[in-house]
């Protein structure tokens, strides 16, 4: 399919504390919200911290929008971040981080900053310092500011984590409503490990190990790629040679297996299905990982 | 000028905007006035206790912003201005604690030559603990603010307070001219002032790279 | 528009087949436009990818044409491709009474039989 890039990544490279990461190249879908999967440690966050503009340190081009614009102030305002962990001062009322955010972003709207934390039924009280709302709360505060302003572009990294269920539903509506809002000139792009509860508002899927980039494309496309196949124990030992990847029990097996070698099994009593997207995701994460699995 | 003071205002907490422009500016003179007996000025105690409370109320105000992982500047760092508003944040504090310490030692010096009708001198009584009190509570935050414990705030202000006896002394009854040490407090209030405002800045634009 | 997530059939056949049966019933007519791509995602709680599938599908049927940068409109639906769509129902449902037949350890004649005796009462 055709489409734009909100975000053009080219031999990005960044050594850190014996990690590295190293992206020849990398393009972020505009119009669309697009997930970043991965184990810890992958470096999810530095890739999402180089392209929101809090670390500079790094070889490579990040650029941005249509123009190909490098990181300055205009490019600023136009992606809202949210980040882990602490985020704003501690001692912040909920107020000084609507007064502060009008200070540091032109683009903000205090009227609009006020309905939506009505609307996530964020506690505003004068004395509320942020150091003391949960961590959910102070999630859904980052996410207050973020679409309080005139965006293009949401880099949200672990946005569901703090989350409890039904925020994570309530954040899948904000971030469709936001993309419907930009009828194609708005795109997130986010990291998580609740795939399965952001799945149905992911449409770009980028796996990475290591540093590197290991799987991405269309979710809908990936789904063709990849089947899901439960089996036989009889067929477990030749299917294994077969399959992406794979699980035994003494009732049969089940895996992953790339479409185009779903020929290879013919003659086996199996049964397919189309993989979820977090199916994929621990598939190829198993194939790369370092992690022991019997 | 009228953004970067609101900037400030903003930036302050309720708490701390009250502590540092009412409560201890009323309760120094408080205390002068108490403390204040026939022969006049009480002068010493309240130069004493200004840099310990400064330095204390600057733990809720800028606790730990030269950390070494301050990641809680992630939202400033997002923003082109973050790092202007933080810098003249920190310039407009130490202008207000310059006021602070004008208006407090001031009044103290009216009610001296006024109302106890004391002897009492502007280089002595005025301008020294103008610039002491003030330099030894920018030297003090330029220590704590590289970590968030009161309880070490509260340990600098101390040490700040024992200076201030030290140095006090040292006037009352040693030879060294009171101008002499004015220019000497003069000269380490604009450098301490200048150095605070480098380091917290560098430590802070440091949360771009690694280190 | 109702949607299943665990019929076993993608959700973005579901869409395009409602959607299919709307425009050959002629409830969304000629020239006009489908839903935004994203605001049925929105509405669906579905991602945009899904819905934008399901269209890129009607688009293939010939069903729909995609105009840039306005959405998808339906297209003039011809009468022989009608009569085609149709047809291929009447043969699926045909198939499905076939496949019943068998089941039932009817013979062909006697499902021809049954088929006149049907359409008779018809009329």
């Amino acid at each position: 399919m055709e489409t734009n890039s909100v975000v053009k990544v080219t031999d990005l490279q960044k050594k850190f504390r014996g990690f590295e990461l190293s992206i020849p190249q990398l393009e972020i879908p505009k119009g669309y919200a697009t997930a970043l999967i991965g184990e810890n440690g992958a470096g999810k966050t530095t890739l999402l911290n180089l392209m929101a503009g809090i670390r500079l340190d790094y070889k490579g081009q990040i650029a941005y929008f249509d123009k190909q614009e490098k990181l300055g102030d205009k490019v600023q305002e136009r992606i809202g971040y949210t980040g882990p962990g602490s985020y704003f001062l501690p001692h912040w009322t909920v107020k000084q981080v609507e007064e502060i955010s009008s200070i540091l972003f032109e683009n903000f709207h205090r009227d609009r900053f006020q309905t939506v934390c009505e609307e996530l039924n964020i506690p505003i009280g004068v004395t509320k310092e942020v150091k003391n709302l949960s961590d959910g709360n102070r999630m859904k505060l980052m996410l207050a500011t973020v679409l309080a302003r005139d965006t293009e572009l949401l880099i949200l990294d672990e946005p569901a984590s703090p989350l409890d269920p039904l925020m994570r539903d309530k954040l899948c509506d904000i971030i469709r409503e936001y993309l419907e809002q930009g009828n194609g000139e708005h795109s997130v792009f986010f990291s998580t490990h609740n795939i399965s509860d952001m799945e149905n508002v992911t449409d770009y899927a980028i796996i990475m190990e290591h540093g590197n980039i290991v799987e991405q494309g269309f979710v809908e496309d990936l789904k063709e790629k990849y089947v899901s196949v439960k089996g036989e124990s009889a067929d477990a030992v030749a299917a294994g040679k077969i399959l992406f990847t794979m699980t035994k029990s003494s009732y049969g097996f089940e895996g992953i297996c790339l479409a185009e070698n779903m020929d290879k099994l013919a003659g086996m009593d199996i049964s397919v299905e189309t993989p979820t997207l977090s199916q994929i995701s621990v598939a190829v994460m198993k194939e790369n990982t370092n992690l022991k699995f019997a | 000028m009228k953004q970067k003071v609101e900037g400030y205002l903003v930036f302050t907490s309720l708490g701390y905007r009250l502590a540092v422009d009412i409560l201890i500016p009323l309760a120094l003179v408080g205390f002068h006035v108490f403390f204040s007996g026939e022969e006049g000025g009480s002068g010493p105690i309240i130069m004493l206790l200004l840099p310990l409370l400064e330095i204390v109320c600057d733990n809720w105000f800028l606790g730990g912003i030269q950390e070494k992982n301050a990641e809680n500047m992630d939202y400033l760092k997002t923003s082109s201005k973050g790092m202007k508003v933080i810098r003249s944040v920190l310039i407009l504090d130490y202008a207000r604690r310059f006021m602070t310490a004008v208006t407090v030692f001031g009044i103290c010096f009216l009610m001296n030559r006024f109302l106890f009708h004391a002897d009492s001198q502007i280089g002595a009584d005025l301008i020294l603990p103008v610039l002491m009190s003030y330099s030894l509570s920018v030297l003090g935050t330029l220590i704590t603010r590289f970590q968030s414990y009161l309880w070490i705030n509260m340990l600098v202000g101390y040490v700040a307070t024992i200076i201030s006896i030290v140095f006090y002394i040292i006037v009352m009854y040693g030879r060294i001219r009171v101008i002499v040490i004015n220019a000497v407090f003069m000269i380490l209030a604009v450098v301490f002032s200048i150095l605070a405002v480098k380091i917290a800045m560098t430590r802070v634009e440091g949360g771009f790279y690694d280190k | 528009m109702k949607l299943l997530q665990n019929s076993g059939i993608p959700i973005y056949q579901q869409i395009a087949e409602q959607l299919r049966a709307d425009i050959l019933a002629g409830k969304l007519k000629e020239g006009e436009y489908l839903p935004s791509i994203r605001g049925l995602a929105k509405d669906l709680k579905i991602s945009v990818i899904t819905t934008m599938k399901a269209y890129e599908q009607l688009e293939a049927e010939g069903l729909v044409t995609a105009a840039q940068g306005k959405g998808f409109y339906v297209n003039a639906q011809d009468s022989e491709m009608l009569r085609e769509q149709h047809m291929r129902k009447v043969e699926e449902a045909l198939l499905e009474a076939i496949h019943a037949a068998e089941v039932a350890g009817m013979t062909g004649t006697q499902l021809q039989e049954t088929l006149s005796a049907l359409l008779s009462m018809e009329e």
